[in-house]
């Protein structure tokens, strides 16, 4: 499983705030143990404002 | 243990996680086991033997481990619940989304959601192998 999780980060490992949001992610729920729907509804929408500012195509658009 | 009220109670804690399961359901899979292990359902050793069998046969992995739980929960009954709780509910949300999501296929905001919710889940999926 970690090493389809870390096959799955290749295509975005050039991004660092998807690395950021991913281990973000990763910490909230192996370090911190915080419950799945804490890190989810507390990331999700924070992750999503960041692609939105760093998307090139949101930019352009 | 053949317990009515706890099959339930999994079919509706695995229902609810089935519909955040973002990256697949062994992203939530330390949340079914905290459930059956706290309310003495099962043992670790025994949720470690059922993820181990459900393992090694071909097919819906985690649909198989979460009726060998509802089994050892509330027999028959409780396995068949429990995997109609753990496939039922994405596969509404699915066929949902993709009628919303296709509907609006080009614009540029899919984009942005997809590439936010992307580092999320692998964070998620590589979390569910610690």
């Amino acid at each position: 499983m970690i090493a389809t999780g870390i096959r799955l980060l290749m295509p975005h490992r050039r991004r660092q705030t998807a690395l950021l949001f991913a281990a973000l992610a990763f910490t909230g729920m192996v370090v911190a143990k915080l419950p799945l729907l804490v890190v989810l509804l507390g990331l999700a929408p924070l992750s999503i404002a960041v692609a939105s500012i760093t998307s090139p195509r949101a930019r352009t658009s | 243990m053949k317990d009515p009220t706890a099959s339930l109670v999994l079919a509706a804690h695995l229902a609810l996680l089935s519909s955040i399961s973002f990256g697949g359901f062994p992203t939530v899979l330390p949340d079914v086991r905290n459930l059956v292990t706290a309310n003495g359902w099962a043992t670790d050793q025994e949720f470690a033997n059922f993820f181990a069998i459900s393992q090694v046969v071909p097919g819906p992995n985690m649909i198989l481990m979460m009726s060998f739980v509802g089994l050892k929960v509330g027999g028959i009954p409780g396995a068949i619940t429990s995997a109609f709780a753990t496939f039922g509910p994405p596969c509404l949300m699915y066929y949902t989304s993709y009628r919303l999501w296709d509907r609006f296929r080009d614009r540029p905001w899919q984009q942005v959601v997809r590439r936010g919710l992307a580092p999320l889940t692998i964070g998620l999926v590589i979390a569910g192998g610690m």
